[in-house]
């Protein structure tokens, strides 16, 4: 969820690793890539290629179908954390 | 060729064809590359080989690197992983007991020990052979694309509604099936024995005290001994049963059922074709009359014992409630 938030806006890896790192979430990249792999198969999100900084660099951006799952897990971890608020406040 | 060369390569060769191996490698050599330019802006100076050497260890083993972009990263994942081993234990349990069964009973007809040693090494080795046939055939089946959401291998069709009642049918403990086995399967032999070649020293010491009282027994013995071996060996293959399935408790029980009725016959049959020692007159014959009525008083207790848990069984199915376990 946390890469589907971050990949609103277009990305490639390495920046990507540093962005979530920044946020706090640190991901490794023998997690991150095979991650970004599989979400691409299930049509959530693109790559392409491009030269930046004379290096060639995949960039990846969200896809409508990944915009749609990333709002349905949003909901779903706000209904989650407002349960387990209830929960822990009556405990 | 540099280090990160060199590296890339290893990874390349350990993605399967399949994969956009080029593509893989391309995007990791980047990421490691910005790694090291990272690292080099802020010392303010180039790295060294040892620094470069740690990054790349850092990122991890080629093989485990590319292990991570393949689909299916286990041998045997959690799915089959249950019917993997009951397939395995139930397939070994089955041919080591046919291998160990054949052995001794070949050994003691053709009255050459050797051969049940050799059933020992052929079981062994059999135990080698089910371990990796059965291995193989699960991985393929965890590779195999999945036929409407069920690998090949696990039951999709169970009824949750033919599932057993709670405690109707409770699992026998395996030490209990597994000494009921090794005692009748001991008991198996000693009959088979008793019958010719006496190897066995029970054996010989009966044929030398009836040797000795200058007695012999009479075929009236023939249909008690053919009813024992056959109760005894029903018994045994039960509990071979019951030992790989602890849940058939009802089959156990039947079988302990079928097993004393069928020596029951087999002794009233021999009461009645008395007299069973001779000479015929003396208190050998009396001992035997003794023996064959205490061992049908017992049977009989034996068999009640079983039809009983059999139909408390059947009752507490039928009710739904649970029961304790009939008997060890």
């Amino acid at each position: 969820m946390a890469v589907l938030s971050q990949l609103r806006s277009e990305r490639y890896g390495y920046t990507l690793r540093k962005a979530l790192q920044e946020a706090g979430l640190d991901i490794d990249e023998g997690t991150l890539y095979p991650l970004l792999r599989r979400l691409e198969t299930q049509g959530l999100l693109r790559s392409e290629w491009r030269e930046e900084n004379k290096r060639r660099k995949r960039f990846y951006r969200l896809l409508p179908a990944g915009e749609q799952i990333f709002e349905q897990l949003s909901d779903e971890l706000r209904r989650i954390n407002a349960s387990l608020d209830r929960i822990i406040a009556e405990a | 060729m540099t280090m990160l060369d060199r590296y890339l390569y290893a990874v390349q060769s350990s993605l399967s064809k399949d994969q956009a191996a080029g593509d893989i490698v391309a995007e990791i050599g980047d990421d490691l590359q910005s790694q090291m330019e990272e690292r080099e802006v802020a010392l303010g100076r180039a790295l060294t080989d040892d620094e470069r050497a740690a990054l790349i260890k850092a990122y991890g083993h080629p093989r485990v690197v590319a292990a991570r972009y393949s689909s299916v990263q286990h041998l045997i994942g959690p799915e089959l992983l249950p019917f993997y081993w009951s397939t395995l234990r139930l397939v070994a349990t089955i041919v080591v007991a046919i291998e160990l069964i054949g052995g001794a009973v070949s050994s003691l007809v053709s009255h050459n020990g050797a051969l049940f040693f050799g059933a020992l090494a052929a079981a062994w080795n059999s135990l080698i052979w089910i371990f990796g046939i059965v291995t193989v055939v699960f991985a393929l089946s965890e590779r195999v694309p999945q036929r409407d959401g069920h690998h090949f291998g696990t039951p999709s069709r169970w009824d949750p509604r033919r599932l057993p009642a709670p405690g109707a049918c409770p699992p026998a403990p395996r030490s209990s099936t597994l000494a009921e086995f090794i005692a009748n399967f001991i008991a198996l032999l000693v009959l088979l024995d008793a019958a010719g070649p006496h190897h066995i020293p029970l054996d010989i010491l009966l044929a030398n005290a009836l040797a000795d009282m200058h007695a012999t027994l009479t075929p009236a013995w023939h249909a008690a001994y053919i009813g024992t071996v056959a109760g005894t060996a029903l018994v045994a293959i039960s509990a071979i049963a019951v030992f790989v399935q602890p849940h058939l408790t009802a089959l156990r029980e039947t079988a302990r059922a079928l097993a004393g009725a069928v020596v029951i016959v087999g002794i009233a049959f021999t009461l009645q074709a008395g007299p069973w020692v001779q000479p015929a007159d003396g208190a050998l014959n009396a001992g035997a009359l003794y023996a064959l009525v205490a061992a049908l008083v017992i049977l009989g207790i034996q068999v009640t014992m079983s039809v009983r848990a059999l139909l408390r069984n059947a009752i507490n199915q039928a009710a739904g409630t649970p029961q304790e376990i009939p008997r060890a």
